[in-house]
């Protein structure tokens, strides 16, 4: 039995082991070797001359920057015409019903119209506290509707 | 061919292979019996180490194009790495590795003329011993009392520390004196 890491090696050295190998399947293994080396240069071509050439790769870093810099410059700009501005106005259901009836009023004609339904509502209705409801102020328009149509 | 035993133009060699069929084929002519050897002490059998030596180097062939290394040394432990990896990966399999148990166990009958006149051992029964390593420990083993490698090769090839490498065979050699008492017994 072996004591140390030499008198292992010198064991092994002794053993005599028969590592020699087939001509034949030297030769075969040679010309598979090379067939596939030919078959991956084939199919690496393409790709390694984009991460060979520093021109390419500097173009395809620019190419990515500016399409991520189109990307976001786009997304932020619909995120922008997308963001409802009634919903920063609009707090309760009388608010929103205000807001909707002037947004249809512009709609139809523009500021003009907007003033001329302002100038309509405080006519018929009068003054109104803010904290009024939709349901309120409703009632009160077809109160003074159907006191106009009496005859 | 031309004879190339000078370091600077196996580093060359190196360089050229990725583009170069021919300097492929050189290296592979230099190191084929090595690859072939490693297979051979860590398979036992001839005819898998030469199927595991034919998926090294077509291995190599696939994949020489991404490799980084500039020198024959880093070309040399590159290889003994893909290789420690295939003969690892065939001996996974546990009846494979009961086939070259097997095989082992039958050649020991007729295992006089390779053994050691001194101890008494012989090659079939120390591969029998070895096969109860682990695999990584059977591949450091290999690596450097086979195939004659520095501590600093195999440290690279395994992918762990020097200090780690000579600690690590240290204890291999505790186990496998074992081992080798199990056998004989």
């Amino acid at each position: 039995m072996f004591e140390n890491e030499n008198d292992f090696k010198n064991m092994v050295e002794q053993l005599n082991i028969d590592t020699q190998p087939n001509d034949n399947h030297r030769e075969n293994l040679r010309r598979q070797i090379l067939s596939a080396f030919s078959q991956s240069r084939q199919a690496g071509t393409f790709w390694q001359s984009i991460t060979e050439s520093p021109l390419i790769k500097l173009a395809a870093a620019a190419v990515i920057i500016i399409a991520v810099g189109l990307f976001f410059v786009h997304r932020g700009s619909s995120e922008k015409v997308e963001t409802p501005k009634t919903a920063k106005v609009a707090k309760s259901p009388a608010g929103l019903t205000t807001v909707i009836s002037l947004e249809a009023a512009y709609r139809r004609g523009g500021l003009e119209a907007v003033e001329q339904q302002c100038d309509e509502a405080v006519r018929v209705l009068g003054a109104r506290l803010d904290g009024i409801s939709a349901g309120q102020l409703i009632r009160d328009f077809n109160i003074e509707k159907q006191e106009r149509e009496k005859p | 061919m031309a004879k190339i035993d000078n370091r600077t133009d196996i580093d060359d060699l190196v360089l050229r292979a990725r583009t170069d069929a021919d300097a492929l084929g050189w290296l592979y002519e230099l190191y084929y019996e090595r690859i072939f050897s490693f297979c051979v002490h860590r398979l036992f059998s001839k005819e898998t180490a030469e199927d595991v030596t034919s998926a090294v180097f077509l291995a190599v062939a696939a994949k020489i194009r991404t490799f980084t290394g500039r020198t024959e040394e880093d070309f040399r432990n590159w290889l003994y790495a893909i290789a420690a990896k295939n003969a690892n990966a065939y001996i996974r399999k546990t009846s494979r590795r009961n086939e070259l148990l097997r095989q082992a166990a039958g050649s020991m009958t007729d295992a006089v003329d390779c053994a050691d006149e001194a101890s008494g051992l012989d090659w079939p029964t120390l591969y029998r011993a070895i096969s109860k390593l682990k695999p990584k420990h059977q591949t450091i083993l290999t690596l450097r009392f086979f195939e004659s490698l520095r501590i600093e090769d195999i440290a690279e090839i395994t992918n762990t520390k020097d200090a780690t490498v000579r600690v690590t065979l240290h204890r291999i050699l505790k186990t496998l004196r074992d081992n080798l008492q199990s056998v004989s017994d």
